[in-house]
């Protein structure tokens, strides 16, 4: 059987959620058949689900702020984002309704609406249509940020969303669409060793070349990045002997991280590896919840690497001078080694 | 969460053992964790001392209880309450391998003493295993090959495949690469060097008694062997010809006083070197050879890195030979063979047996070694 | 609350002046609380604009919804007529309507009533509920109550246009005071707000009078429209506004404006369509019932 893609996996998750649920909805920009979505997620969906595949104007607010009505009104709808870097324009309706109205109104009005879109440079699209940014989401109350990646299937995740009585915000990493789904058999024969594990109900996976007594730190990183960091950590095993537990949660903003501490106290240190712009970011708020939370059991303060706080030249050829490569990632890590 | 994550395998029958922390009275239920005499993953006889702790009465060496492969379940310097697993001990390479991260399809491969085709290998690996002619898909097992799983499938390979139980009655076997090696260094020991041969008793008796006082006041067991070692060294500093080499007529009288300790493993002879013993304490020249004991069973590739010896001395006293003439070791200008005979108590005698290069000292210099050395065995006291 | 007299029969139209008058007399009696502490924070007054409240809610039916602003509190009243539920949640009590969590501006009545301070934020959450009434068929629709400084906002004009490419069951009623804050209409808002909905394709209906029943034959009309399925409809309904922006502001307009603006105050023009006797039996009952609620021992500041 020929592994999938993720794109074709969420595609097929997409299918299974408006087939079982006929309150599901799906809306966003140019998703209709036969253009299915700029990134082709949502192909032969609004042939297969007449009028719960719903293409909009361009209108952001608009089409997050309907999705939240949608979802007073016991609907489940999924609104697609065409570009992250778009998201900001919605950005009040999730601040001040989609996350307030769970809360204010004293849990009489659950908002679980799922905004999915994709993020991330590699593609030479652009200063604004190259950012990661879930990180001025990740510090709104009420919301959930999680990021899709090529080791969890989508169907369960987006169904737990549905599940959560707030909005919730899918990323999904452009490089992600075209990659190959890890199996657990295709994993073995890569070498790996994995653990699967939560944070509260959202999955993740640890991931070693080695016995994890053995590994030198423990990197975390998410989404397409994670994968990044498989290609880093496999080099650093194969050429210095530098071994890293490599951690990849789904769930950005969860409210324990008491499961990465205790793979994290035996090892001792701890690196946080991003795509998006440093500072003010995802790796330092975990950082500084490890330094508070574990400090005492770690060697040294833990480690935040991202991109450059800059723009993403549209040269393709130049994004690395803002995003954090693979090579950059190894030279570090390798030092932080010593 | 308050359970541990990370599962260890189960299986049926048992893999591992846990050794507990010993309560050895009803006072002392806790301990501190002083030194740990092996590696994590490191492979252990039954019997070998694998940490040392202090209670509060005593320092104790424990012993593994089985033979194994160790993992090391706490830290050097902390604390532990009675009952508590200071290590876990697999009872088989594949055991101990397969206590990592379970894979959830883990069952594709029921066998993992299987070599997984097309294994990933580091850097280190390859180039160690390529230096020692070892093929990489011998090795058993799942997962990437570092350097370590190699040096460990070595060590196996050297010293557990030959074994007493498996020597052939008759027939015909080959030198190992270490045997071949000493016997061609012999051979061209006696072209360069001409041997002479001194003797002297020495009374046993004062120094048995003082390694069993040291014992008792320091709570460390120390040997003979230790003391002949700085003995040795001490004497050597004055009798500097017997710690010198020859290369034509020129004399080369070393800087160093380096002491290689003949140990008897299984049929190898190997010698690791000891520098400076005549400075260092009694207790670190013990732990010095306790951990030289322990390398030489794994006969790990590191003791082919061991400093030029200046001297050899050989204690085959606790195997019960009464006199032990050495051969001449190439480049050395004497060597020292130990024995013992009598029975306890004042008839026990050490037999000093000094084998030199009579090419550079005569037997009276020779003899006068001796007599130094025995003084100092006779007054152990002076050498602390 | 929905009426169930017959129309326009005496008893129908003393229920619609009680529904005023209980607006009216409530949020008058406010001021005071907020002075004397017993409500914290602010609140939004909607004083003169209760004819157009109580007419648009009498041409509802039971399962329809209300989205509302932050002035609110006479679109609840005139639904609801739950005026204890409205003070404890405006004095922030556990037992308030949304457990005291949301007060003067995000009150909510789950599947009925819902009100957020944002100012035409909550137009496109009401365009997303009409999309649930739609698809459920049941002939249902979704008012929601914005004013004219609302138009302002862009948010308001992306629900407009997927309201009307949907033709979602959603009626936008526009309570144009004429002021955004203290703003005047003429600088704020550039052209005519009606020619705004009909670009959109949107029909609306423009209402220059505080009269109840002009005012209700309109929103009859239009929720009728709306409720075929004919697509979104708009009425705007010219009200004065008899107070400040909120209760902390203070009179944001002239005196001599204030006088002009009175004299279009729709209760003494509803209650002078009423027989004398009915109109005072009326305001009695609902004073009585105020003045029960505001002085109940635990209508007090909170140490």
């Amino acid at each position: 059987m020929t592994p999938l893609t993720f794109r074709e996996c969420l595609n097929r998750a997409l299918d299974r959620i408006l087939a079982e649920d006929d309150r599901a909805y799906i809306l966003g920009e140019d998703i209709l058949d036969p253009y299915g979505g700029a990134f082709k997620v949502t192909t032969g969906l609004s042939t297969r689900y007449p009028g719960r595949v719903r293409s909009t104007p361009v209108s952001e607010a608009g089409i997050i702020g309907v999705s939240i009505g949608m979802a007073l009104a016991g609907l489940h709808p999924i609104v697609e984002i065409m570009f992250a870097d778009f998201l900001t324009l919605g950005f009040d309706q999730l601040f001040n309704h989609a996350t307030k109205f769970p809360y204010m109104y004293d849990g009489r009005a659950p908002c679980p609406v799922v905004v999915r879109t994709p993020t991330g440079a590699g593609r030479g699209y652009g200063p604004t249509h190259s950012q990661c940014p879930e990180k001025y989401f990740l510090g709104m109350p009420g919301l959930t940020v999680v990021a899709a990646n090529h080791h969890t299937d989508p169907y369960p995740l987006i169904k737990q969303l549905q599940n959560d009585r707030g909005p919730a915000l899918l990323i999904e990493h452009k490089g992600l669409y075209a990659q190959t789904m890890w199996t657990g058999e295709r994993l073995g024969e890569a070498g790996w060793q994995w653990l699967d594990f939560k944070f509260g109900e959202f999955p993740a996976r640890a991931l070693s070349l080695v016995e994890p007594r053995r590994c030198h730190m423990v990197v975390v990183a998410y989404g397409e990045f994670a994968r990044r960091l498989e290609e880093v950590v496999m080099e650093l095993a194969l050429e210095d002997e530098i071994f890293c537990l490599l951690v990849c949660p789904t769930r950005l903003n969860p409210s324990s991280m008491e499961p990465l501490w205790q793979l994290a106290r035996p090892i001792g240190r701890l690196v946080f590896a991003e795509e998006g712009a440093q500072g003010w970011s995802w790796g330092t708020e975990w950082a500084y919840r490890a330094q508070v939370e574990c400090g005492s059991s770690l060697e040294a303060a833990p480690v935040c690497l991202a991109s450059r706080a800059d723009i993403i030249p549209c040269n393709i050829w130049r994004e690395s001078e803002t995003i954090l490569t693979t090579e950059r990632l190894t030279t570090r890590l390798r030092e932080l080694a010593r | 969460m308050s359970e541990d994550l990370i599962q260890k395998s189960a299986t049926e029958q048992p893999d591992w053992v846990d050794f507990l922390l010993p309560v050895t009275n009803a006072n002392d239920t806790s301990a501190f964790v002083l030194k740990w005499y092996v590696e994590e993953g490191d492979r252990i006889d039954a019997g070998s001392p694998l940490l040392a702790i202090e209670t509060s009465k005593a320092s104790l060496e424990l012993e593994s209880p089985v033979e194994g492969f160790v993992e090391r379940m706490v830290s050097e310097g902390t604390k532990v309450a009675g009952a508590t697993p200071l290590a876990r001990i697999y009872l088989s390479w594949e055991a101990y391998a397969a206590s990592a991260l379970v894979g959830a399809d883990q069952s594709e491969n029921q066998n993992p003493a299987a070599s997984q085709p097309g294994r990933m290998a580091t850097k280190a690996a390859l180039e160690l295993a390529a230096a020692m002619g070892l093929d990489l898909a011998e090795l058993p097992g799942r997962g990437l090959i570092t350097k370590r799983e190699v040096e460990r499938w070595l060590a196996q390979q050297q010293v557990y495949e030959v074994s007493p139980k498996s020597h052939p009655q008759s027939g015909e076997m080959s030198l190992s690469a270490n045997q071949w090696r000493i016997a061609c260094a012999l051979r061209n020991a006696l072209t360069t060097g001409v041997p002479g041969f001194v003797s002297r008793s020495v009374a046993a008796n004062s120094l048995v008694t003082f390694c069993q006082d040291y014992a008792r006041s320091h709570r460390f067991a120390l040997s003979e062997t230790d003391v002949f070692l700085k003995a040795c060294a001490r004497t050597l500093l004055q009798f500097t010809y017997l710690n010198a080499s020859r290369q034509s007529n020129t004399v080369h009288l070393y800087s160093q006083v380096r002491i290689a300790l003949a140990l008897n493993v299984e049929d190898q002879l190997v010698a690791p070197v000891i520098v400076g013993a005549e400075r260092l304490s009694l207790r670190d020249i013990a732990t010095w050879r306790l951990q030289a004991q322990l390398r030489v069973r794994r006969a790990e590739p590191e003791l082919l890195d061991q400093p030029e010896p200046t001297f050899t001395l050989s204690n085959l006293a606790p195997e019960g030979v009464e006199l032990f003439i050495p051969n001449l070791v190439p480049r050395q200008a004497g060597t020292l063979g130990i024995g013992k005979r009598g029975a306890r108590g004042s008839s026990l005698e050490w037999v000093l047996c000094l084998t030199f290069d009579h090419t550079i000292v005569n037997g009276g210099y020779a003899a006068r070694f001796l007599k130094s050395l025995a003084d100092l065995l006779t007054q152990p006291e002076s050498l602390v | 609350m929905i009426m169930s007299f017959d129309r326009y029969s005496e008893e129908w139209l003393l229920d619609c002046y009680r529904r005023m008058r209980l607006i009216r007399e409530f949020e008058e009696s406010l001021p005071r609380l907020y002075r004397e502490g017993i409500i914290s924070g602010t609140g939004h007054l909607c004083l003169g604009q209760e004819a157009g409240t109580v007419a648009v809610i009498a041409a509802l039916n039971e399962a329809d919804v209300v989205f509302s602003n932050h002035r609110g509190h006479g679109h609840f009243l005139a639904l609801t007529g739950d005026a204890p539920g409205l003070l404890r949640e405006l004095m922030g009590r556990p037992d308030g309507l949304c457990g005291g969590k949301g007060g003067s501006q995000h009150l909510c009545l789950p599947g009925r009533f819902f009100s957020n301070g944002i100012l035409g934020g909550m137009v496109p959450c009401a365009t997303g509920y009409a999309v649930a009434l739609q698809a459920s068929g049941a002939g249902n629709l979704v008012v929601v109550f914005l004013g004219d400084g609302a138009l302002g906002e862009g948010v308001v004009y992306e629900s407009f246009n997927l309201a009307s490419l949907w033709r979602l069951p959603i009626l936008f009623v526009i309570e144009d005071n004429g002021y955004s804050q203290s703003t005047p209409k003429a600088r704020h808002l550039a052209g005519q707000i009606s020619l705004r909905l009909e670009a959109f394709g949107i029909e609306t209906q423009v209402v220059a009078s505080t009269d109840l029943l002009r005012l209700w034959t309109s929103a009859e009309e239009s929720v009728s429209r709306v409720r075929i399925g004919a697509g979104p409809c708009c009425l705007i309904f010219e009200s004065p506004r008899l107070c400040g922006h909120s209760v902390n502001s203070g009179e944001l307009v002239e005196e001599s404006e204030l006088a002009r603006l009175r004299r279009e105050d729709p209760l003494p023009l509803m209650r002078s369509k009423l027989p004398e006797g009915s109109a005072s039996a009326v305001e009695a009952e609902v004073h009585f019932l105020l003045q029960e609620l505001f002085t109940a021992p635990w209508v007090r500041a909170v140490p």
